[in-house]
């Protein structure tokens, strides 16, 4: 469990994170989602007290990390920069990681394992693959059985494979009771894995609610029609108490009725409907309009709000999640 | 996937391993002998005294019995032990980089979230460097000695530990590799970055003593001479008593205090800064 109370860090005269508060609890996927630079990493760190707070703090557990007694077991960590001494082997990395708290050999066998590192873990850890690094770094989050994991952008650099695999581990560990924290700029990871979000951009905190509230609250929801009989379909949608508006290509946008209602409408004034598809903004549109204006590098040129061009991977896997 | 999020159904209970003090000796001890870079500065000290001890008995085995030697003061154990002069410098190295080399390659971050009090990490780093140092480079010195004074005996040249001051001197060598490679540890905390504190740490010890040289009185030369960290060990690493230098107990608590000094810099850097 992690508690962040007003966090501020700022590095010179940049302020990085500003008024920064969000509870990662127990059992469930939490998602941190900003642009690039948005302050993400920066917090990450101070969860773990590698960055000192300017104000404000964060709590592991009921206390500053720094106090924890059994650092290891209260927080696993995979942060952005590499952790690792280049020369030393994966397998001495851990070694040396677990004899700091008696965490038997046994146990550095099994992460191993669980990474699937077994071959390489003897060679020196500066020759792995991006893929490999990473997965070096999830054995060591997960060495000392955490109840709190943390993870900075944990797919970058794995393979498909390597992608679906965390995405079921983080699962997992939430099943399993744990508070999970994962990090992505990417909407369609989160919508693929966390339940709840947390959103900042510029280092201020956007949103802090459930993936499906996070998405109703930026777009209300449509329903898309299309029917034969124009006239009848708007006369019983309005008769229902909905607003109906063409919407091109012969379909018609419907909102303040929900399908079923559309359905059971247009069945007792006899309209026959060729299309009944609820639309919702797909996370990736609803990520677009909150930080439009907080985008920390936005190319010269771009306006203010703008028009969210979602690539078709992005909406597909978030109408998925939307059923 | 839901969106619900209710209470979590399972409460997970981790297993508590506590970090110790104990376990970060251990850690530290893994992590000293498991890069190939620290093994091998550790050898080339090894070799550098051990190899200067035999090769300069040798060169000036002949010399050393004239009695003109004799008269000028020429230390038969100086000569054996003139290797770990070399390896001074190759430990200060030692020393910056098993501390560097973690901040540059990002293992800091792995060490200090393992034992977020961070000065523990420290201590231990610091613990198993001055035994390891003492114990490897204090066989290397022992070698050294009795394989440079049976060479020098072939003269009837050689000294023994129990000829007075001697082991004194030979314990003194064990003490400027220890303290010199703690020196560099806490420079490589404070600098962060191996190469600037390699080369602050050689200039410190090998210049910077040269040029200490040309101050002259008024200003307070012979003082500050006396005092400054690279000349506090004079006496205490050789037999022959160099009057223009503090004494052999006074020049190991000085030379102590400096490096205690560039240790605690280094502990509150790496304390209080962000990694």
């Amino acid at each position: 469990m992690i508690e962040a109370v007003g966090l501020r860090k700022v590095y010179g005269s940049k302020v990085a994170v500003e008024d920064l508060s969000f509870t990662v609890r127990p059992g469930i996927v939490t998602g941190f989602l900003g642009p690039n630079g948005s302050g993400k990493s920066t917090t990450m760190r101070m969860v773990v007290g590698l960055d000192r707070p300017t104000a404000g703090q964060v709590l592991v557990d009921g206390k500053p990390f720094a106090q924890a007694v059994a650092p290891l077991s209260t927080i696993g960590a995979l942060l952005d920069a590499k952790a690792v001494h280049t020369g030393r082997s994966a397998h001495r990395h851990l070694q040396a990681m677990a004899a700091t708290a008696g965490i038997p050999r046994s146990r550095v066998d099994e992460v191993v394992d669980l990474v699937g590192l077994r071959e390489v873990a003897r060679k020196r850890a500066g020759g792995f693959s991006l893929g490999m690094g990473q997965r070096l770094g999830i054995a060591s989050a997960l060495l000392g059985d955490p109840s709190t994991v943390m993870f900075d952008e944990p797919v970058n650099g794995l393979d498909p494979d390597g992608i679906l695999w965390i995405r079921h581990l983080m699962k997992d560990l939430a099943r399993e009771g744990r508070a999970v924290f994962v990090s992505s700029h990417l909407m369609s990871e989160m919508a693929l894995t966390a339940e709840h979000l947390v959103v900042i951009g510029r280092g201020r905190l956007i949103a802090d609610e459930t993936v499906q509230s996070f998405i109703d609250r930026v777009h209300p929801r449509g329903v898309t029609v299309r029917s034969p009989q124009v006239q009848q379909l708007t006369d019983a949608v309005r008769g229902a108490g909905g607003s109906i508006t063409p919407s091109g290509d012969g379909a018609f946008e419907v909102v303040g009725l929900t399908a079923e209602q559309i359905g059971d409408a247009a069945r007792d004034a006899g309209v026959a409907l060729h299309e009944l598809t609820t639309v919702r903004a797909s996370l990736e549109e609803a990520f677009m309009e909150l930080t439009a204006g907080s985008l920390e590098y936005q190319a010269q040129g771009t306006g203010p709000a703008p028009t969210p061009s979602v690539p078709d991977e992005f909406s597909r896997t978030a109408k998925e999640v939307a059923r | 996937m839901s969106a619900t999020t209710g209470p979590a159904p399972v409460r997970f209970r981790p297993t508590e391993h506590r970090v110790t003090f104990a376990g970060l000796l251990r850690s530290e001890w893994i992590k000293f002998w498991s890069v190939r870079s620290v093994v091998v500065t550790m050898a080339a000290a090894f070799v550098a005294i051990v190899g200067f001890g035999i090769l300069l008995p040798f060169a000036v085995g002949s010399q050393l019995s004239s009695p003109e030697a004799a008269q000028q003061g020429i230390d038969a154990t100086s000569v054996s032990l003139q290797g770990a002069q070399l390896a001074s410098l190759i430990v200060a190295a030692l020393g910056v980089i098993v501390i560097a080399g973690e901040f540059s390659t990002g293992m800091i971050r792995t060490s200090f979230v393992s034992a977020p009090g961070r000065l523990g990490v420290l201590a231990a780093k610091a613990i198993v460097l001055a035994v390891t140092v003492a114990v490897v480079l204090g066989v290397a010195v022992f070698l050294a000695f009795t394989i440079g004074q049976a060479v020098l005996n072939r003269n009837d040249a050689g000294v023994s530990l129990s000829d007075d001051g001697v082991l004194r001197a030979v314990l003194g060598n064990v003490a400027l590799l220890v303290g010199v490679a703690l020196a560099g540890l806490g420079l490589g905390a404070l600098m962060r970055n191996s190469a600037g504190a390699i080369c602050t740490i050689l200039a410190a010890l090998f210049v910077l003593p040269l040029l200490l040289l040309a101050l002259p009185e008024s200003w307070g030369g012979p003082t500050i001479r006396e005092y400054y960290f690279a000349n506090t060990t004079t006496n205490v690493i050789s037999v022959t008593q160099n009057p223009e230098y503090l004494g052999v107990g006074a020049g190991l608590a000085v030379f102590a205090v400096w490096v205690l000094v560039l240790l605690g810099f280094g502990a509150l850097s790496a304390k209080t800064r962000d990694v």
